[in-house]
């Protein structure tokens, strides 16, 4: 194991070649959009489907 | 003949059957004016010479021998990520397939078989991801109006050479902004279709959830043939819809009068005030071609914004997953930035995106499309940037001067709804662009619009501004 690989093991992505700040701006990114998917799961009914979104497509075409 | 630059696919191509010219003679003019556009914008990855004039000739031989297709002799280029037999797409990057194609994809097949010709490979962004024309690795790509300015990307090198009047037409894609910024940049138009109605098979992959192959041309009417060969099911790509392609160009005539196009105006006045002056002006031009002037909400713009990242930054990082781990070097820093932050997202909340979907497309449809036919939104924040403005390399700011072009583009993508773009009337200035968003597969409507709007805005030939 590299000495990089020692200093990020349990960061995510450890595998990538990332400094310092790139990974904190990375994560302070992750973070703001984590955000946003926390409120939008809290309002997604259970029955909500990946394959909803080419099935709305399908079913608004227009004429 | 003098105004070949001038001319749309359309006209060239009946010119070239009706032998008022022949094919060879407007390749190699063609080829003239790339070299030309080249020297000003960086557009060329490959000129294809010779294989362009051999076409060019066995063109002018199926025509003197009864045989054209739509777009038989006509030379046209495209963004170099679609894949050709025997060759090998550059991508726009250091790092490359090994081996050349098998086959061409769907979209090259259906121009070659319509009688096209492709006489270059066109620069796009890295790997098309970003919205600039910046590109590490080939080199910026430059505004054909001023070459100080970004073309936009990610299909700068199409719309260069568009904007030109080397070529009428080429094919790029739209991921986040790619078709749309770049159309606009330069004062042309493009079509970006509802997600699924062209294939993308041998198309190299951004975010094949997001992705979707258009076109950039001038001439409304181009956007309207070309779109017409090459949407349609695909058994090679099955995310290709199977709804019926209509005639395009039997519907550009369609009449426009009493259609209603919508503007949040609350979303609208977060672009620069020129920007908004723009959005004025092309609303102008549309009330004038006898639309109505609405109004609609996006309410959930920025939460959509959020998600279409969501999607995005994981799907391409996937798509990455082995040349970031093995080739990090040999990205250029914004797009090596962008592939590593997709990474950081974790699965539950890429998850959570892609279920949303269909709830958040539902819910536009409603409520934001509920009074209107058209929603009318700015392409670009802000007037044309420079290029050292956004040389902002992979560092801290890259993420908020990437979100402030792509601002009023990338949530599009989520939704997967059609776009057409068409340039604001110049008067002198520098380009800009609004975009005209339509429901599920109304491409035919939006163009019917646009060649309603190129009556009163025709096309221009893009040089240097002194």
């Amino acid at each position: 194991m590299s000495q990089r690989q020692d200093q990020t093991s349990g960061e995510p992505a450890s595998y990538l070649e990332m400094t310092k700040e790139q990974r904190e701006n990375a994560k302070a990114h992750a973070a703001l959009l984590s955000g946003t998917a926390a409120r939008v799961a809290v309002e997604l009914p259970l029955t909500a489907d990946v394959d909803d979104f080419r099935r709305v497509l399908a079913a608004r075409a227009a004429r | 003949m003098t105004d070949l630059d001038r001319l749309s696919a359309r006209a060239l191509a009946k010119r070239i059957q009706d032998k008022k010219i022949s094919s060879e003679e407007a390749t190699k003019s063609a080829l003239g004016r790339l070299t030309a556009c080249h020297d000003v914008t960086n557009c060329v990855i490959a000129l294809e010479a010779e294989e362009a004039l051999a076409g060019a000739k066995a063109a002018d031989a199926a025509i003197a021998s009864g045989k054209a297709g739509p777009l038989t002799g006509v030379p046209l280029a495209h963004k170099d990520m679609f894949n050709r037999t025997g060759k090998i797409p550059s991508w726009g990057a250091k790092i490359r397939a090994e081996t050349p194609a098998r086959e061409d994809a769907t979209p090259i097949a259906r121009l070659k078989t319509a009688g096209a010709l492709q006489i270059a490979a066109l620069h796009l962004t890295e790997f098309a991801y970003g919205p600039t024309g910046h590109n590490y690795v080939l080199g910026h790509a430059r505004n054909p109006w001023d070459p100080t300015r970004i073309t936009g990307g990610s299909s700068s090198g199409t719309a260069a050479a568009v904007a030109y009047g080397a070529i009428p037409a080429g094919l790029g894609s739209d991921t986040a902004a790619s078709l749309r910024a770049p159309a606009a940049c330069c004062g042309v138009t493009s079509i970006k279709p509802t997600w699924g109605r062209v294939s993308r098979a041998g198309a190299m992959p951004l975010s094949p959830q997001l992705d979707a192959v258009g076109v950039v041309a001038r001439h409304v009417e181009d956007l309207a043939l070309m779109l017409g060969l090459i949407a349609g099911a695909d058994p090679r790509d099955p995310s290709a819809a199977n709804t019926p392609v209509p005639d395009y160009l039997a519907k550009l005539e369609a009449p426009v009068k009493g259609l209603k196009v919508g503007l949040d105006e609350r979303l609208a006045s977060e672009a620069h005030p020129d920007v908004q002056r723009m959005v004025d002006v092309a609303l102008g031009v549309l009330t004038k071609a006898g639309l109505e002037r609405g109004a609609c909400t996006f309410s959930d713009w920025q939460t959509i914004d959020h998600l279409t990242q969501l999607v995005q930054l994981p799907d391409a990082a996937a798509v990455h997953g082995n040349y970031i781990r093995t080739r990090a070097k040999d990205y250029g820093p914004q797009v090596r930035s962008r592939v590593e932050f997709g990474h950081f997202i974790p699965a539950v909340d890429h998850l959570v995106a892609t279920r949303a979907r269909g709830t958040y497309l539902e819910r536009v449809l409603d409520q934001t499309f509920k009074d209107i036919d058209v929603a009318i939104l700015p392409v670009l924040a802000d007037p044309l940037p420079t290029i050292a403005e956004l040389d902002v390399g992979g560092g801290p700011k890259l993420q908020a001067a990437l979100g402030r072009l792509v601002k009023f583009l990338r949530p599009i993508n989520y939704l997967g709804l059609p776009v057409l773009t068409l340039p604001v009337p110049r008067n002198g200035g520098l380009p800009n662009g609004i975009q005209l968003i339509g429901k599920p597969f109304a491409e035919g409507l939006l163009m019917a619009i646009g060649q309603a709007y190129q009556r009163e805005v025709p096309p221009e030939v893009a040089r240097p501004i002194a």
